[in-house]
C-alpha cells in the first residue's frame, strides 16, 4: 500500500504536473518559447557573429531572455497554478480529506510546477541552441556545457518556485506579489549600485553560471558587471529558497484552505 | 451514544468577527443522520470541521479519538462528497476516482478496477471514460459519491447530495444513503430540502445561526417542545358538536375550525387522545379522521427557528 507521505508526494506531483502542462498557459508557453527561437534566427541572420563581438548572440539569449525572463515567469505561473488554482476551484478539498501527510502533498505539488517550469524552461534553451547550429552551423553552448547550464536551470527555477509557492499560500492576491518581484525587484534591483543586486535570484543565479562556465567571463567583464563569488551566490540560494520552502510548507500544514461558504 | 465515531465537543467557530458556529456538542453513531439549517446556519463549516478542513477556534473536533485536521490516521475513515462543483481540470470520471484511490494507497490496476466498480455502482459506467468537467449536476453528485466511498470509509459526509438530481435519481440517492447507513457507516447528510431529509432518516441535527437548536428523532424533539401545544386535526361527522363536546375538555386548550374539520390544540395528546377515544366508543364524537399536523419535520423546523 506504500508510505502515506511517498504517496502524498507521488499523487501531488502527477496531479499538478498534469495540470500545469494541460492549462492553456502552457500552449502560450511553447509559442513564447518558438517566438523567442524566432527572434534569435532573425538576429543571426541580420547580425551574424564576427571576431569583434566579444561574446556570441546565443549567451546573451540564454542570460537575458532564458535565466532573466523566461525562468521567473514560468515559475510563476506553475507555482500560482500550483497552488491557487485548486484552492480558488475548491478541489483541493479531494486532496487534503486524504490520509497522507500534508508536507507530502505539498512537497509533490512543488516538485510538478518545478518539473513543469524547468522541462518549459529547458525546451527553450534547447530550441535557442538548435536554431542557432542551424543557422551558423555551430554553437558555444558545447556538450559540456550542456549538463552546467541544465543543472543551474534547476537551481533557479527550484529557487523561484519555492518563493512563488509560499507567497501564493501568503497572500489573497498573490499574482501582483510576485509579478512584482518576478518584473520590478529581478529586473531593476541588478541594475543599482552597492550589494543590493545580491538580493536577486538572477544576480547570483549569473554568479553561479559564470562559475560554472568560465566561457562567459567575457560577457561579464564587457557589461562591468560586479558579481558575487559563487560560494556567496550558491548560500544566498540555498538559504531564501530554502526558508521560503520552510515557510510554504509551515504554511500549507498549518492553515485552513476551505473557503467560507457560508 | 456510546458507538460514536465523531465527538463534537463545545465547538464555536468564527471568522474575524462573524461567528459561524457557537457552543456546538453533539456525538455521531453509525446509521443516517441529517444535518438541517436554512443558509447561513452553519451547516458547511460544521461539515469541514468534522472532515478536518477547518479547526475549530474552541472546542474539539474527535472522530475515532483523534483530530481530523491534524491526524492523517483519521481521515482514512473520512468520505467526503462535498457540494462544490468542480473537478480537477481535464480528467476522466474514471481517472479522478483512481487517483483518489491511489492517495489512499490503492496502487496500479487494483485502483482502476476498484474505480471502474464504483463508477458502475453509481451509474456512470457509460460516462466513465468521459471529462468529469462536462458531467450533468446528476452526474457529478454521483461521481462525488463515488470517490468518497472510494476507499470504504467509515464516516460518510455528503453536502447537498440530492442538488441538481432529476426525480428518480433523487429516488436513487435517497436509496443508496440508506443502505449505506444500514450497512453500519456513519453518514452526515445536509440539506435545505426538509422532506428529502425526511425520506432518508428521522434522526437529524438542526442548526439555526451557528446554534445546535436539536438533536435527536423528529418526534422526540416535538415532544420536547412543551412550550409549543400539539395539534391535531380532526374531521368529525356532526363537526359543531363534537367540537363543543371537545372543548370541555381541559386538555383542549384552542380548537378552531378549519379545512372541512377543525384543529384542536393541546399539551397533553396522549391524555387527549385516550379522551377522544373514550368519547368515540361512547357515541358522543363519530370521528372520520385524525391527523397529528405538527408533528413532521417542517413544522418542527419552523417552530424552533421561529424560537
Amino acid at each position: 500500500m506504500g508510505f502515506p507521505a511517498g504517496r502524498g508526494v507521488l499523487e501531488g506531483f502527477r496531479l499538478t504536473l498534469r495540470h500545469c502542462l494541460r492549462s492553456r498557459r502552457t500552449f502560450l508557453f511553447l509559442a513564447l518559447g518558438a517566438g523567442l527561437v524566432a527572434l534569435e534566427c532573425v538576429a543571426l541572420v541580420k547580425h551574424p557573429p564576427t571576431e569583434s563581438h566579444r561574446f556570441h548572440p546565443l549567451l546573451i539569449f540564454l542570460g537575458t531572455t532564458v535565466l532573466g525572463f523566461s525562468l521567473p515567469l514560468l515559475s510563476l505561473f506553475y507555482s500560482l497554478s500550483a497552488f491557487s488554482d485548486d484552492r480558488e476551484d475548491g478541489t483541493l478539498i479531494y486532496l487534503l480529506v486524504r490520509p497522507v501527510p500534508r508536507a507530502s502533498l505539498y512537497a509533490g505539488k512543488l516538485l510538478g510546477a518545478l518539473v513543469a517550469a524547468g522541462a518549459l524552461g529547458a525546451f527553450i534553451t534547447v530550441g535557442l541552441d538548435v536554431a542557432t547550429r542551424v543557422v551558423l552551423g555551430s554553437s558555444p553552448l558545447l556538450p559540456a556545457l550542456y549538463p552546467r547550464f541544465l543543472g543551474l536551470l534547476l537551481i533557479g527555477t527550484g529557487s523561484y518556485a519555492a518563493l512563488y509557492a509560499a507567497l501564493a499560500l501568503l497572500f489573497k492576491r498573490p499574482a501582483i506579489v510576485c509579478l512584482f518581484h518576478a518584473f520590478i525587484w529581478e529586473s531593476f534591483l541588478p541594475n543599482a549600485r552597492g550589494q543590493l543586486p545580491n538580493l536577486t535570484f538572477s544576480h547570483n543565479l549569473k554568479a553561479l553560471l559564470v562559475d560554472w562556465a568560465p566561457e562567459l567571463k567575457g560577457i561579464v567583464a564587457q557589461r562591468r558587471v560586479i558579481l558575487p563569488d559563487a560560494s556567496d551566490a550558491g548560500t544566498f540560494l540555498a538559504i531564501v529558497g530554502g526558508a521560503a520552502l520552510v515557510a510554504g510548507v509551515a504554511l500549507f500544514c498549518t492553515r485552513e484552505w476551505e473557503k467560507r461558504a457560508e | 451514544m456510546s458507538d460514536a465515531l465523531l465527538e463534537v465537543r463545545s465547538v464555536s467557530k468564527w471568522y474575524g468577527e462573524v461567528t459561524a458556529l457557537s457552543e456546538v456538542s453533539f456525538t455521531l453513531g453509525p446509521g443516517v443522520t441529517g444535518l438541517l439549517g436554512p443558509n447561513g446556519a452553519g451547516k458547511s463549516t460544521l461539515l469541514k470541521l468534522a472532515a478536518g478542513l477547518l479547526q475549530p477556534s474552541l472546542g474539539t473536533v474527535r472522530l475515532g479519538g483523534r483530530d481530523p485536521f491534524g491526524s492523517a490516521a483519521a481521515r482514512a475513515a473520512i468520505g467526503i462528497a462535498p457540494e462544490l462543483e468542480g473537478f480537477p481540470e481535464g480528467m476522466t470520471g474514471l481517472q479522478f476516482v483512481t487517483a483518489m484511490l491511489r492517495l489512499h494507497g490503492w496502487r496500479g490496476s487494483a485502483a482502476r478496477g476498484r474505480a471502474r466498480k464504483l463508477i458502475e455502482s453509481v451509474g456512470l459506467a457509460d460516462a466513465r471514460n468521459r471529462k468529469a468537467e462536462g458531467y450533468s449536476k446528476g452526474m457529478r453528485q454521483r461521481l462525488k459519491l463515488a470517490q468518497a466511498l472510494a476507499h470504504d470509509p467509515l464516516f460518510l459526509i455528503l453536502d447537498e447530495p440530492l442538488n441538481g438530481m432529476d426525480p428518480p435519481g433523487r429516488r436513487e440517492m435517497i436509496d443508496h444513503i440508506r443502505a449505506l447507513g444500514a450497512e453500519g457507516r456513519t453518514v452526515l447528510v445536509s440539506s435545505h430540502v426538509l422532506h428529502e431529509v425526511e425520506a432518508m432518516t428521522p434522526r437529524l441535527l438542526l442548526l439555526n445561526r451557528g446554534r445546535l437548536l436539536a438533536e435527536g428523532v423528529v418526534g422526540e424533539i416535538r415532544d420536547l417542545m412543551e412550550d409549543r401545544p400539539h395539534q391535531l386535526w380532526l374531521r368529525c361527522a356532526d363537526a359543531r358538536a363534537a367540537a363543543a363536546r371537545l372543548m370541555a375538555l381541559p386538555e383542549v386548550e384552542a380548537l378552531r375550525f378549519q379545512e372541512e374539520g377543525f384543529l384542536v390544540e393541546t399539551r397533553r395528546p396522549e391524555r387527549f387522545l385516550e379522551e377522544l377515544q373514550a368519547r368515540a366508543a361512547g357515541g358522543e364524537v363519530a370521528v372520520e379522521e385524525l391527523e397529528p399536523r405538527d408533528e413532521n419535520l417542517q413544522a418542527v423546523f419552523d417552530y424552533l427557528v421561529e424560537a
